[in-house]
């Protein structure tokens, strides 16, 4: 049996992010589910969960609840993922240390290792949102060089920014180390079992 | 509080079956929740089978109750109840540290059941009221929550004796059953050949599917056992639209 590819995609960002809104935007974009609207949307305190076909190819979105106390369960989901997209609130200044930090410590994990990273400059539907070139002069991320990456202004208000980032992320996606990696793995583990 | 959820339910579930089962290990606090949430009455307790399943019918909704844990004899029975679930609510005395072991691999195996596979799971981390009680953090990680990968989860503070944290979890879980797809089928018997006797509500009187019908009468209300009753295909798919 040949079935399409499933990607994994790991969600991550400090609480108020609007991690959950993307994820309801992304849904109603790429599938026939209504996604919630955004006034219907509370904190996360656990999973959620999104699966659409979007270019020919199978994506599974892993939301996770970004309050501090829940941050620790984020890297029980890094083995599996095939690229993450952190969301930062652009509309937020005071908060970009604590997002600047989380997204540190996501990076440093090896569970992660080469996973694609998609920084999302979001709430660009508010008037004081700042750029997706000002998010990344703030976050000043090191060390970036050995996975792709890429910064983007969206709106998971309106749906600003979503196609583009999709695409772009089953584009890098299908051509990485990191995919290759993981396709490997769960071979091996068809033999071994 | 009661007026408001009951709209909210039959907005959600306009003229669907719905269910959700209420698990959890003995002492829990599973009942106790319930009767904080006045759904109403508790409505029937099913001992020939030779464990108690409570069932709390609101609208369309049935909120089944039951122990695990113990007697793995009576487990098989367990499957009659899971067709059609949309959501799990799964309580864990949050202040027993010693049983957090059974009630996490209760928990896990009943996350394997095929029939449950598309329900999304609540957890409330009851017992918050009492001393020593562990925080959500910590009971997630108790109950090894970070397993779960192919479904919805969340986990809420509760103190049922308080009624603190029911109304918000309960408020996740039908808000996410209703974006998610569930279609699920039951033929009223069960796959290994047994009996099984579901309760269904019609115009308030209990009838439990088998073969003859036969009627008695249990704290005081008229049960009429039915025949097997034809169960409908239950097809949950989208969100209702906004009114």
């Amino acid at each position: 049996m040949f079935s399409k590819t499933e990607f994994h995609v790991l969600i991550l960002g400090i609480d108020k992010a609007g991690k959950t809104t993307l994820l309801e935007k992304i849904k109603s974009q790429y599938s026939n589910l209504e996604g919630l609207p955004p006034d219907r949307i509370v904190p996360t305190v656990g999973l959620n969960i999104g699966r659409v076909e979007a270019s020919n190819t199978k994506l599974v979105f892993w939301d996770l609840g970004g309050q501090p106390g829940l941050r620790s369960i984020w890297e029980k989901y890094y083995e599996e993922a095939h690229a993450v997209i952190y969301v930062v609130d652009a509309a937020s200044p005071s908060r970009f240390e604590d997002s600047k930090s989380a997204l540190e410590k996501v990076l440093r994990h090896e569970d992660l290792q080469g996973a694609p990273l998609l920084i999302l400059a979001n709430k660009q539907d508010l008037a004081d949102a700042v750029s997706a070139e000002e998010v990344a002069r703030y976050l000043d991320l090191k060390k970036l060089d050995e996975r792709a990456y890429t910064f983007l202004a969206v709106s998971s208000y309106d749906g600003l920014g979503i196609k583009e980032s999709v695409n772009w992320l089953v584009d890098v996606m299908e051509r990485s180390k990191r995919t290759e990696m993981l396709q490997l793995r769960a071979g091996a583990n068809l033999i071994s079992n | 509080m009661g007026l408001v959820f009951s709209r909210l339910f039959s907005s959600l579930f306009g003229n669907k079956e719905a269910r959700i089962l209420v698990l959890g290990l003995d002492n829990a606090g599973k009942t106790t929740i319930l009767y904080r949430l006045q759904m109403g009455e508790v409505v029937s307790t099913i001992p020939t089978i030779g464990f108690n399943v409570e069932t709390v019918q609101y609208n369309n909704i049935k909120f089944q109750v039951w122990d695990l844990g113990g007697q793995t004899s009576i487990r098989p029975y367990w499957r009659c109840y899971f067709p059609n679930t949309q959501a799990i609510i799964y309580v864990v005395d949050s202040s027993d540290t010693d049983r957090l072991v059974v009630a996490n691999e209760e928990f896990h195996a009943i996350l394997e059941e095929e029939e449950l596979k598309g329900a999304v799971v609540l957890i409330y981390a009851n017992k918050q009221d009492l001393p020593g009680a562990l925080d959500d953090a910590a009971v997630t990680e108790a109950l090894e929550l970070h397993k779960i990968k192919n479904r919805q989860w969340a986990i809420f503070k509760t103190s049922a004796i308080k009624g603190e944290g029911l109304f918000e979890g309960l408020d996740w879980a039908l808000r996410c059953t209703t974006s998610c797809v569930h279609v699920g089928s039951w033929e009223g018997s069960h796959p290994k050949g047994m009996k099984c006797r579901q309760p269904t509500m019609i115009q308030g009187s209990v009838v439990i599917p088998q073969l003859e019908p036969v009627n008695y009468r249990l704290h005081g209300v008229n049960f009429t056992i039915a025949p097997k009753l034809p169960f409908n295909w239950v097809v949950f798919f989208g969100k209702d639209k906004q009114k």
